[in-house]
């Protein structure tokens, strides 16, 4: 059994707790990401799994394992890091065999193991270069190889792809997600980048301040965000504030927004979160409730989608992103529109929780 | 990038030195070591001879002396990289509050005379020394240790004065090392001391080989602190040569000493370096 549970971990330097109070259960094989802006405590939380940074308090166990106080070489943990870490004074082929001379392999039975894992990350017959004659991507392939080689019961990610750039980085997710399927290694990988988090993972878990704000499916993280700081972070939401009327939430400016359900109380202030690409655009009003007229204030083409900034009723702005091939991607700025916005996706939270 | 002729214009101020007051002279001694010097006349200027570079490997005085020198150069710096890697280490990885401390602390006897610190070394291991007085007063020797005028003083001086150049180096050397990869190291399951052996080490490699380079061209070719700890009579290649040019007035000889002292270094730390490059992986 291999997974890992988080209980109450506490983290804390001096007076300030980047870590407080965290508790996660990561079920054997999944794949959990830690997401959250720089400096939320995701690292530090790895880290501390890793054996890397002692907790101030709290308890960690990978299966029946406690692992609280254990030094990293002996919790049995796969590392890969933003920065790579290989070492660079030896061949690849000794970088991936590292792990699994430390455990008494060697011979035959190594060579082949260090082939398997470097086949794995499709790098065959690179064994006797050294990481400094590699490109970045080959170099974190080497890594995550290196990471697997010994069959660690738990894999760790730091950031590995942030230092990589766009294109490269869209492969190298594939290669990631199609190992970790094969593998089936519990796996906890930390990001700031949330699509990374959202296409790779089982389970996201947003954190911000050291705290979880929302630990579920990547499906609920998108559509249904538990906290206003969940709202904000993932996806591109437009936000704004509104009251809330009977079954519909009335925006500045006398706009009226009809949602599917409401838990805030009449007369409650609400924030109400309508992400950019949620949001259609059309000439005539639509069929259902929420068709709102505005103008075209601003236009930006950028590729695969044009952004259109509407504005609606007085005093209120919403940014809208259409696909660039539709017909609607061709208005000038002043035009009027209807912006349509179904009703499941307005998404509305008690204001004055923490953002 | 720089040009070619930038480059040439900033080095042409060094280059100038160097060649006028260094290549230029250095050249000059190359006949001078050719040729024979008779005693009550002077330098015979119109024959050649080998004999001057055949006496140095023959003559059992002088072979003793060049290989005292290399074993001397060899062991302040084995003992410089023995004493100073632990320090080196405690300064970058240690508390931080202490670096400057430290860092002072090593730079410190740098700021004193070197003829100043070598006679306190003789007070110290002279025969009715410091050290000496102390282990007889403690009653742990009975005769005082011969700890002057040979190599154990020679040894311990230079080690002193030369241990904060091989620090100097090691601490930028550590302070290269990423974090990150010993990191790596200790998931894969090294303990500490397999980390250090298997990847700090080599990592600092580079530092290793400057250092121990430069500790063994300055001892080899230190005069001041051999002469004053190994007396008059106890020589290595540096006070030879100085006895040959100011006292003797023997130039060839003195040349021809030079010239051996300067091809042995370089081959011994070309040798060595090539031998550390191949085991921290770098060639």
């Amino acid at each position: 059994m291999s997974n890992v549970s988080l209980r109450h971990l506490v983290k804390r330097y001096g007076k300030t707790s980047v870590v407080k109070d965290v508790s996660l259960e990561i079920a054997e094989g999944e794949f959990v990401s830690l997401l959250g802006p720089s400096g939320c405590g995701k690292t530090t939380i790895l880290r501390m799994v890793a054996g890397l940074i002692e907790p101030s308090d709290g308890k960690i166990t990978i299966g029946e394992r406690d692992i609280t106080r254990l030094p990293p070489n002996k919790r049995n943990i796969g590392l890969v890091f933003q920065s790579y870490a290989l070492f660079p004074h030896m061949t690849v082929f000794e970088n991936v065999a590292f792990g699994l001379r430390r455990k008494g392999d060697s011979g035959p039975s190594l060579t082949a193991r260090v082939e398997e894992a470097l086949a794995m990350v499709r790098l065959e017959g690179y064994g006797e270069r050294y990481p400094r004659q590699l490109s970045g991507g080959q170099q974190q392939r080497v890594a995550m190889a290196r990471a697997i080689a010994p069959r660690p019961s738990v894999l760790l990610f730091d950031e590995p792809l942030s230092n990589l750039d766009a294109k490269l980085r869209d492969e190298m997710q594939i290669e990631l997600k199609r190992l970790q399927r094969d593998l089936k290694i519990t796996t906890l990988f930390v990001t700031h980048d949330q699509a990374e988090a959202l296409s790779l993972s089982d389970r996201v878990c947003v954190m911000n301040d050291g705290v979880i704000q929302q630990f579920a499916s990547p499906e609920e993280i998108y559509h249904r965000p538990a906290t206003a700081f969940v709202a904000s972070f993932i996806g591109k939401p437009n936000r704004l504030r509104g009251t809330v009327s009977g079954a519909a939430v009335e925006l500045a400016g006398g706009l009226v927004l009809r949602p599917t359900s409401l838990t805030a109380r009449d007369g409650d202030t609400v924030d109400v979160f309508i992400r950019q690409e949620a949001v259609t655009l059309s000439h005539a009003a639509g069929m259902d409730g929420n068709a709102i007229p505005g103008t075209i204030a601003l236009r930006s083409f950028s590729g695969a989608q044009v952004q259109y900034v509407v504005r609606i009723g007085a005093s209120s702005e919403l940014v809208v992103e259409v696909p660039s091939s539709g017909e609607i991607s061709n208005l000038a700025q002043g035009d009027a529109v209807f912006v349509n916005i179904r009703p499941e996706d307005i998404i509305t939270l008690q204001a004055g929780q923490t953002s | 990038m720089t040009s070619l002729r930038t480059g040439a214009l900033l080095l042409s101020p060094l280059l100038f030195v160097l060649v006028a007051a260094f290549v230029v002279p250095l050249l000059l001694l190359v006949p001078t070591s050719f040729q024979e010097y008779r005693p009550g006349f002077g330098i015979a200027k119109d024959s050649w001879t080998i004999a001057n570079y055949a006496r140095i490997v023959t003559d059992d005085f002088y072979l003793e002396v060049v290989l005292r020198t290399i074993g001397l150069g060899t062991a302040v710096t084995l003992s410089c990289l023995l004493f100073g890697y632990p320090v080196a280490y405690l300064i970058v990885r240690g508390n931080p509050r202490w670096r400057l401390a430290l860092t002072l602390l090593v730079i410190f006897p740098l700021m004193l005379n070197l003829v100043v610190r070598s006679f306190g070394w003789i007070v110290l291991l002279t025969n009715r020394g410091v050290v000496n007085n102390l282990l007889i007063d403690l009653g742990l020797i009975e005769k005082p240790l011969k700890l002057m005028f040979n190599l154990t003083g020679m040894m311990i001086g230079l080690t002193h004065i030369y241990l904060p150049f091989m620090v100097l180096m090691l601490v930028a050397a550590l302070q290269n090392v990423p974090r990150d990869v010993e990191s790596a190291a200790a998931t894969l399951g090294s303990s500490r001391l397999h980390i250090f052996r298997s990847v700090t080490l080599p990592l600092t490699a580079p530092g290793i080989i400057a250092g121990s380079i430069l500790v063994f061209v300055l001892t080899i070719s230190a005069l001041v602190t051999p002469r004053m700890l190994g007396g008059p009579t106890y020589q290595v290649m540096a006070t030879l040569i100085y006895d040959e040019y100011m006292q003797l007035l023997d130039w060839p000889s003195g040349s021809a000493l030079s010239f051996a002292l300067a091809i042995s270094t370089i081959l011994i730390i070309w040798i060595s370096s090539r031998m550390t490059k191949r085991w921290a992986g770098l060639a």
